[in-house]
């Protein structure tokens, strides 16, 4: 089983790095980042699996800085969305995120755990770093364990219930594409086709040929899919 | 399907969890959500019967005379899911708060009395998505 890739977002090098070497020790492939910009870089790039991110990640010394809860809001402002492209369906998921700081405030926890834009919060959960190392490992495991059964009810789910799933689109009725494209091309074959044999061009019947093929494939992909 | 309340057009139903005999809070708080709708209080031992009885828009917890603030609002949110539930205190404190959301609160407010004030808190609290499901609870 591969380990679980957690971004870890702290300016402080000194907690960063301990907290960071303890998560590995503990099995987790952890990807450090220094602050913000470098947070939203990584997770940009996709294959995080749950985001911590600390409260003050520009400046530690100023109260006024919420960076870390202002990105795990823009996060989650981001629905997950399902791609069709071609024949492949890719499920961009929505990336648990766990607020850390030194500084807790009631605040900051409505900040991060009230329900939001499609009535999701912004962080599964709120740790203290006084709570110790052990408080965050045990939000982490509730974290992953919390997202591996969502990721596990969402792509059986037939894109009809889907839509319904809170916070989720799909952007495209694959099926009906799929058979719209078998349609148009039998009806490209059969012209193409008929003309091969009016003309004799062996380049239509070529081209009959291969929508026929994409007919075939058109169809028992699609009459295949739920 | 109910109409979404905070939109004026429908009356919002609240129901307070608190402790009757008390008259400040109660009244304060009726008196600023009179223009959304009206509200009904009950005790900790009749909550989760008036819970199944009744639907309500909002659901305010008084943590103050509550005994356990997170079991009763992992209960009432079982049965009333689309309700938006506030915890309110006079002492907020950010491990209350964590317990409480998690618990599946939708809000942990500080007690006023000041009626501009929690009228402004209600008429936010009404514009806000409704929750979407249950939250896990971390205890």
């Amino acid at each position: 089983m591969p380990k679980p890739i957690i971004l870890f977002a702290d300016n402080d090098a000194d907690f960063l790095r301990t907290r960071a070497e303890f998560l590995r020790q503990e099995g987790y492939h952890v990807i450090e980042a220094a602050n913000s910009t470098e947070a939203r870089q990584r997770l940009g790039a996709g294959g995080i699996d749950l985001a911590i991110l600390d409260i003050r990640l520009e400046n530690e010394d100023d109260e006024r800085d919420l960076s870390g809860l202002w990105l795990a809001k823009e996060m989650a402002e981001k629905v997950p969305t399902i791609v069709t492209s071609g024949f492949m369906e890719q499920m961009i998921p929505m990336i648990p995120k766990i607020i850390l700081t030194g500084f807790p405030s009631y605040e900051n926890v409505r900040e991060a755990l009230a329900p939001r834009v499609g009535g999701l919060p912004a962080a599964v959960d709120f740790v203290a770093k006084q709570e110790g190392p052990e408080a965050l490992l045990a939000a982490i495991r509730r974290a992953l364990s919390a997202s591996e059964r969502r990721q596990a009810e969402i792509p059986v789910a037939p894109a009809a219930m889907m839509a319904e799933v809170p916070g989720i689109r799909v952007q495209a009725q694959r099926k009906t594409w799929i058979l719209i494209g078998a349609f148009a091309s039998l009806i490209l074959g059969t012209a193409m086709g008929f003309g091969a044999v009016v003309t004799g061009n062996p380049w239509l019947l070529l081209g009959a040929l291969f929508f026929i093929v994409l007919l075939v494939v058109g169809l028992v992909v699609g009459t295949s899919m739920e | 399907m109910r109409a979404d309340p905070g939109d004026g057009a429908v009356e919002v139903a609240f129901l307070l969890i608190g402790n009757r005999e008390e008259s400040t809070w109660p009244l304060a708080l009726e008196e600023a959500v009179a223009p959304f709708g009206r509200l009904h209080v009950v005790s900790e031992q009749e909550a989760l019967e008036e819970a199944e009885r009744n639907r309500y828009d909002v659901i305010i917890v008084d943590a103050t005379v509550v005994s356990e603030v997170a079991p009763l609002v992992a209960r009432l949110r079982a049965r009333q899911p689309e309700a938006r539930m506030v915890v309110a205190t006079l002492s907020p404190t950010w491990q209350r708060a964590r317990e409480a959301m998690q618990a599946g609160a939708f809000d942990y407010i500080r007690k006023s009395f000041n009626k501009k004030e929690t009228r402004a808190a209600i008429r936010g609290l009404l514009k806000r998505p409704r929750p979407a499901q249950p939250l896990e609870s971390t205890s």
